[in-house]
């Protein structure tokens, strides 16, 4: 029988119980919104088990009505927050954290060294940035412009109207940029 | 709405390929999740035979369930899950409060130590009421009266203490991590998780005072648990040689 003639077919093509199909396609953004979203480099293996556990445990009830990353994301964004009441940390903790993150993104998974030593980099940069944001505004900078939801699924998300997306996308988006700006100052500045 | 200038896309767009995770990390984090699943399933078909009386007092439960190992950083593991003291018909009064775990008496308190797994009632739960409901029914007709938290919540609480000891490990805290293991001893006695337990403790006190005693106690979880996946990282901790009896 092919896939689409199953019953247990939600309309979106996922096998209601295809846990393994969900978990290699979404893995790699749930992981990187994980991470932009602000949980330390430690704390992202918990979080993204705990949003598949419980994708896992729901994917009978996924429905269709939304697409299976806006479904996922709204777990992960559920999680995340859970996390953040229940693992509040100390700044020094998240710096050395943050140093041992980098170190494992130096390990070679992209194509060579100098590649690899770019992209930290920028996600090092990234990552500083979006610590001028704060959470609303964060959330959806990052489902916008990192993982390219569209304002209506940010709103689907986030449990927001799309004028309130919009809304603190454009507040976001200048802080954002004026946070690059400063920072390039800075390194410029302190060039010799 | 204004937008991004280019050199802030740039960022995003180099960023945004640097940060996924390895095929170890794929790997690791499916087999948790998967091993997760199959331990909450069997240890809630384990305690729905507990509670229907089918178990004896004291009664190991023996068919091994796979479940993931949260120590180590994530290193997933199979260990035994232990069949947390089966409450059918204690004899004695003494053997009744003896089979009621701590844990299973503070459910209140453990609330705030069991926060996995986190089930988004907003997202998967539309009807909070029917859900209640279901659930007083159930209890009123599985007799005797089923333990004052779930399986699956004593479970998680005791994954929490324990990765409140693996993450004091991790950061080079091992009395910190002590601490927590006695609050695990405190709150579950010897757990579903005790293994883990063991070899943690094991670990911590190789850092906090290297010597005899210490390393006797990790010989001791080698002895005990010769097929644990935890065993390397305890000889590494407490340099035990490989060929040391067992």
């Amino acid at each position: 029988m092919v896939a689409s003639q199953r019953p247990d077919l939600a309309p979106s093509g996922y096998a209601r119980l295809d846990f393994e199909k969900v978990y290699e396609e979404n893995l790699k953004f749930v992981w990187r919104a994980a991470r932009r979203l602000g949980v330390n480099p430690a704390d992202t293996d918990d979080v993204v088990q705990e949003a598949f556990f419980v994708a896992h445990r729901r994917l009978a009830e996924f429905e269709g009505r939304a697409s299976i990353k806006t479904w996922l994301f709204r777990i992960l964004m559920f999680v995340i927050r859970h996390h953040r009441r229940s693992h509040q940390r100390r700044p020094d903790q998240r710096a050395a954290e943050s140093n041992t993150d980098l170190e494992q993104l130096a390990d070679g998974r992209a194509r060579g060294p100098a590649e690899a030593a770019e992209r930290a980099d920028a996600v090092r940069i990234l990552d500083r940035l979006l610590e001028h944001l704060d959470s609303e505004k964060r959330e959806v900078f990052v489902l916008a412009e990192i993982e390219q939801l569209s304002s209506v699924e940010i709103a689907e998300v986030l449990d927001l109207n799309v004028n309130t997306v919009y809304s603190r996308l454009r507040v976001a988006r200048q802080e954002f940029q004026r946070a690059l700006t400063r920072f390039q100052e800075r390194e410029m500045g302190g060039r010799p | 709405m204004n937008d991004l200038d280019p050199r802030a896309r740039a960022l995003i767009d180099a960023a945004r390929e640097g940060d996924d995770p390895s095929p170890t990390d794929r790997e690791r984090i499916k087999h948790t999740v998967l091993l997760r699943v199959a331990a909450l399933g069997a240890a809630a078909s384990a305690t729905g035979a507990a509670t229907a009386g089918t178990l004896s007092v004291g009664a190991k439960l023996s068919a091994a369930v796979l479940v993931a190992s949260l120590v180590g950083g994530g290193t997933v593991g199979v260990i035994k899950l232990r069949q947390a003291r089966p409450t059918a018909a204690p004899a004695t009064h003494q053997q009744a409060t003896r089979t009621r775990t701590p844990a299973l008496a503070k459910t209140e308190g453990l609330a705030a130590l069991a926060p996995a797994p986190v089930v988004p009632e907003m997202i998967a739960s539309p009807r909070p009421e029917s859900r209640a409901r279901a659930a007083e029914k159930s209890r009123k007709t599985v007799e005797p009266a089923p333990p004052a938290t779930s399986t699956e919540d004593q479970i998680n609480a005791e994954v929490a203490v324990l990765k409140r000891a693996r993450e004091a490990l991790r950061l080079g805290h091992p009395a910190q991590a002590l601490r927590a293991l006695a609050e695990y001893d405190r709150l579950f006695g010897r757990g579903a998780l005790a293994e883990e337990r063991q070899a943690m403790a094991a670990i911590a006190f190789c850092q906090v005072k290297p010597g005899p005693a210490a390393q006797e106690q990790a010989e001791a979880f080698v002895r005990s648990a010769p097929a644990s996946p935890l065993l390397e990282r305890v000889r590494a901790a407490c340099i035990i040689p490989k060929d040391s009896p067992q």
